[in-house]
């Protein structure tokens, strides 16, 4: 499968009359892309608003954030979501680097999410470097938090998908190709190179905490594995966003880094052979199911070693330590990808499971660390209940509009893909 | 249809679990207090269904658990041992570095939605 992304490289958006790209600046018509998401009649009100780096706005509660694509050639855009089924990772899609639909809204009172545009917390998610398109989803009157999830869900994806049409007829500024070839061919072409897999392991715990494959609900999948441009390609798309730090946004799994590194080693150091997808479920038995299944993947796929991500944390990481062991013991070296929840001074357990075959593992950073985020001159969402958030406390928001709270609270903060700033550094 | 024994002090899991299963809600604990319930069952040769720490919702933010536990008897089970008095180290650990909010002045919509999320993660099982 042969992917080709066209970079077209957007300096700045505003809002017109007249859609489109032109000389790298993004025009949008907020009235026209309300009145696209007002289909939905279980959206009561939608407010557009712009947000760019280094300005002084805070966007919360924030439920995803978006690359706007289009699909060139070769399948459809989110597809089982916005476009029919079809295969993705194919052909050629066109990307407005830069760019993002960030949507908002209060699906249950005590979510958390905040990207700020400047200020200490906008070091905290990579967010704050894009062109943010907003939207604030109002519900319509009575709608349940899971039918407002999903309709905020979809009018996030159907904006992503309106907005990205307009880059189908621009030259790109940039074209990456990915390749990985059917598996036999696969493990010939680089046969000196060890064979590296990428197990992901999925939220899909319920409300808030689910993902879709193909617009499937991942919870129901058995391990599969899947071409890594079919991943990068909006085959995995999320509804998730509490907590926020280590919840992987759609954008994620469009961008995901683990994949753009193997790829980065593909035919030097290694060969990267291809992902194994998985859930987190809430039954034991379910956890049995899905390690066996990724561990008898690994060995199927004939691999010499697997990056393992997790995603969440607490009973996540009993599936990621199962996955581990599993896979371990069939003979297959792992790295874990997780994040920490190791206390405000970082020395407590950082995670609930743990295992002495886990003999690598690289940490996201620890969301327990507190910030203190100055007032912004501009909320875009709503901060009615942010003393209630998961990772806030009584308090937490003070009467000037700072919010003191852990680290948590911010989309992307501590992510498990490794997608953002956190580092270490020898001293 | 498998049935379960529910712990729970969850009102939505109570009020809507079907007659099938065993039904034991502790109106007002909190979690810790849950899981040590959860725990004596164990003792009693029960084995866990779910996993004790659910969603990404921590033990300090929510006041609502519900567990499922499979209802016949056995020999104990030390796997679900071992994972129950790992969730209550984790939930022990979470308490004392910041106790949880006084849930009485919590808004009753912020309490039914953590009680729509705590519920939505067993439902399927249990009605």
């Amino acid at each position: 499968m042969r992917l080709e992304l066209g970079n077209i490289l957007i300096k700045d958006v505003q809002f017109g009359a007249n859609q489109g790209v032109s000389g790298g600046i993004l025009t949008v018509d907020p009235a026209k892309l309300r009145e696209m998401i007002l289909e939905d009649d279980r959206i009561a009100g939608a407010v557009v608003e712009l947000a760019k780096p280094g300005e002084s706005a805070r966007i919360t509660p924030v439920k995803d954030v978006i690359e706007p694509r289009v699909k060139v050639e070769c399948g459809e855009m989110f597809p089982g979501m916005v476009g029919k089924v079809a295969t993705v990772g194919e052909g050629r899609t066109h990307v407005l680097k830069g760019v993002a639909v960030v949507t908002a809204g209060k699906i249950v009172g005590f979510q958390e999410g905040i990207i700020d545009m400047t200020g200490p917390g906008a070091e905290y998610t990579p967010f704050s470097k894009l062109l943010n398109v907003c939207l604030v989803l109002e519900p319509a009157e009575g709608l349940k938090p899971h039918e407002y999830e999903a309709a905020a869900r979809m009018a996030g994806l159907k904006a992503a998908a309106y907005i990205g049409e307009f880059a189908r007829s621009v030259t790109p500024d940039s074209i990456e190709v990915y390749e990985t070839k059917p598996l036999l061919q696969q493990v010939q072409q680089y046969p000196n190179l060890p064979k590296v897999g990428y197990v992901y392991m999925l939220q899909t715990q319920g409300l808030l905490h689910d993902t879709y494959v193909y617009g499937v609900d991942a919870k129901k999948i058995v391990p599969t594995i899947l071409y890594p441009t079919e991943v990068m390609d909006g085959a995995i798309l999320s509804g998730n966003c509490v907590s926020a730090c280590d919840k992987n946004t759609t954008y994620h799994h469009q961008n995901n880094p683990i994949i753009n590194e193997l790829y980065n080693q593909h035919g030097k150091e290694l060969n990267f052979v291809g992902v194994i997808i998985t859930n987190e479920n809430v039954f034991l038995m379910d956890k049995e199911r899905s390690s066996d299944w990724s561990a008898k993947l690994t060995e199927y796929l004939g691999l010499d070693a697997v990056i393992i991500s997790q995603e969440g944390f607490g009973n996540p990481d009993t599936d990621l330590i199962m996955n581990c062991k599993k896979i371990e013991r069939k003979g297959v070296k792992t790295v874990i990808v997780t994040d920490e929840y190791a206390g405000r001074d970082g020395m407590s357990q950082s995670l609930a499971d743990a295992d002495p075959l886990a003999d690598a593992t690289v940490t996201g950073g620890n969301a327990n660390e507190v910030i203190l985020l100055p007032p912004m001159q501009r909320v875009i969402g709503m901060l009615d209940y942010t003393d209630k958030i998961a990772g806030g406390f009584d308090g937490s928001l003070r009467p000037d509009g700072s919010i003191e709270a852990e680290i948590q609270v911010i989309t992307g903060a501590t992510n498990e893909l490794g997608f953002m700033k956190i580092s270490a550094v020898e001293l | 249809m498998q049935n379960y024994i529910i712990i729970t002090n969850n009102p939505l899991t109570a009020r809507n679990a079907a007659s099938n299963n065993v039904l034991r809600y502790y109106e007002g604990v909190d979690i810790l207090s849950i899981l040590t319930i959860v725990r004596a069952n164990i003792h009693e040769g029960h084995k866990l269904a779910t996993h004790p720490l659910t969603s990404s919702i921590k033990p300090n933010e929510t006041p609502y658990k519900t567990v499922l536990m499979y209802s016949r008897k056995g020999s104990l089970c030390v796997e679900s041992l071992e994972m129950v008095e790992s969730a209550i180290r984790v939930t022990e650990k979470f308490v004392q570095r910041q106790p949880p909010r006084s849930w009485d002045s919590m808004p009753q919509k912020i309490l039914d939605d953590l009680a729509i999320i705590d519920y939505d993660m067993i439902k399927q099982w249990i009605t």
